[in-house]
């Protein structure tokens, strides 16, 4: 994966815009490009991986994006008690 | 040192933490109470406990310890003895407690002890608690911890986000306080006591999905990332209490205390097929995919996994290597500080209105 978190962060927000995820499938590199992605900053055995995903993969990729976007990764409530509540 | 946030932003984090339920015994009979405890509740077998602690290394160890219940204060000594092997490879010691002991003018000298012995004391504080224990014993039991030097925090529930019982309690402990007790705010659940709360069964229930890939089915699962030792001994891979108090669940049962250690069960917690796509996606996405079926709740999607005998096999291929491997990056690239993570924590597991209360002191 990608040496700089910052390039791998922006491809995650890019990919949670359903826009960018209908161009990624055409045209993976063009697309992360158009949404401002560095991708000469992502090697490139990262960015075949992406290419190579399945139009159902990215768009599970995408919704995972749009809730770490706007959320944080931790994205579902449910009844975990543990440490959260005595 | 671990503030509120540390502990928050490592949440997430596979086996950063290791939660033990140090006994289901407890004093207090709050009407809430997630684990409906009493004084008849069962301990964690110590030597078992102890041995499994032991195995912990300056290389190879949780970053953080939670001690938990019931009532972790009612075994001081052993208290003492998990924060000492912890404190010796540079774990920090989590300790939840409900206060019982502040009834007391004083703090009993071997409470006293074994506050002294962890890093950070989280206490409860809501309208049950204080039906046991007053606002003011729960202050001057905070004004004492902090004097000690360690850092407190507090975990405040409300009924809901709107609850005005919330903002009285927040105005009063920033009023003494200050910034110095970060607070993790949340909602009552009906878990436990919970269940007979009048107020909680008159909530209407979430919506049902549809079949199909639903709008919320992608839903990453962060609790599926600390261990937990169940006082029976078990080791889980998840804090859901019916699985705490002993639903077994193929896919969540990582072993028992006293036949694993350390290093498998964080190995598991690492890489085991399931837990990783549960963390990734979450189980409602899995139970559709493969036909264990979309659940009204949450947790109970997960549980119905192990529906299939081949859960592991099954489930585990759900997601692609490939596809699973840019996932998890994507988590960690996300946030860039811990004070982000923690308060994405706080804002997505309790009451996005005070998530910011969580990082108060830093």
């Amino acid at each position: 994966m990608a040496d700089d978190p910052k390039e791998i962060a922006k491809i995650g927000d890019a990919l949670a815009r359903p826009a960018i995820r209908k161009m990624f499938a055409m045209d993976p590199i063009g697309a992360l490009e158009r949404a401002g992605v560095n991708v000469s900053k992502v090697p490139e055995a990262t960015l075949d991986l992406l290419a190579s995903l399945q139009p159902w993969e990215v768009e599970v990729l995408g919704r995972v994006a749009e809730l770490a976007k706007s959320k944080g990764i931790q994205t579902m409530k449910g009844d975990h008690v543990g440490v959260i509540i005595h | 040192m671990l503030r509120l946030a540390d502990m928050l932003a490592m949440r997430a984090t596979p086996a950063a933490g290791l939660i033990i339920e140090v006994t289901r015994r407890c004093p207090l009979s709050c009407g809430h109470c997630s684990t409906s405890s009493t004084m008849r509740g069962s301990d964690l077998d110590s030597a078992s406990a102890l041995q499994f602690v032991e195995g912990f290394s300056r290389e190879n160890r949780p970053a953080i310890v939670s001690l938990t219940g019931g009532e972790p204060l009612l075994r001081p000594d052993f208290v003492k003895s998990i924060s000492k092997l912890c404190n010796a490879v540079n774990t920090r010691v989590h300790l939840l407690t409900g206060l019982f002991f502040a009834r007391s003018s004083r703090i009993p000298a071997p409470i006293n002890d074994a506050l002294r012995s962890i890093d950070h004391m989280a206490a409860s504080l809501d309208r049950f608690h204080e039906r046991e224990l007053s606002r003011e014993r729960v202050f001057f039991a905070l004004d004492a911890v902090l004097e000690m030097g360690k850092e407190v925090s507090l975990q405040i529930l409300g009924y809901d986000e709107s609850d005005p019982y919330l903002d009285d309690v927040v105005a009063d402990v920033t009023t003494r306080f200050g910034d110095r007790v970060p607070m993790l705010i949340s909602s009552v659940r009906a878990i436990g006591r919970g269940r007979n709360l009048e107020i909680l069964k008159r909530r209407s229930p979430s919506k049902v999905g549809e079949s199909g890939l639903s709008a919320d089915s992608i839903s990453p699962c962060s609790m599926a990332a600390w261990p937990v030792i169940c006082s029976d001994g078990r080791i889980t891979g998840c804090c859901n209490q019916e699985v705490v108090d002993g639903l077994r669940v193929e896919h969540l049962t990582l072993g028992h205390v006293a036949t694993t250690n350390w290093s498998l069960i964080r190995h598991k917690m690492s890489v085991d097929p399931v837990l990783r796509c549960l963390r990734a996606v979450g189980p409602r996405f899995l139970g559709e995919r493969t036909g264990t079926g979309y659940s009204d709740s949450y947790c109970h999607a997960c549980h119905r996994l192990s529906d299939r005998e081949d859960v592991k096999e099954t489930v585990g291929s759900t997601i692609p290597a490939p596809l699973l491997e840019v996932i998890e990056e994507l988590a960690v690239a996300r946030f860039d500080d811990d004070n982000a993570r923690a308060t994405g924590f706080a804002d997505e597991y309790g009451v996005s209105r005070f998530a910011h209360l969580a990082t108060l002191g830093r």
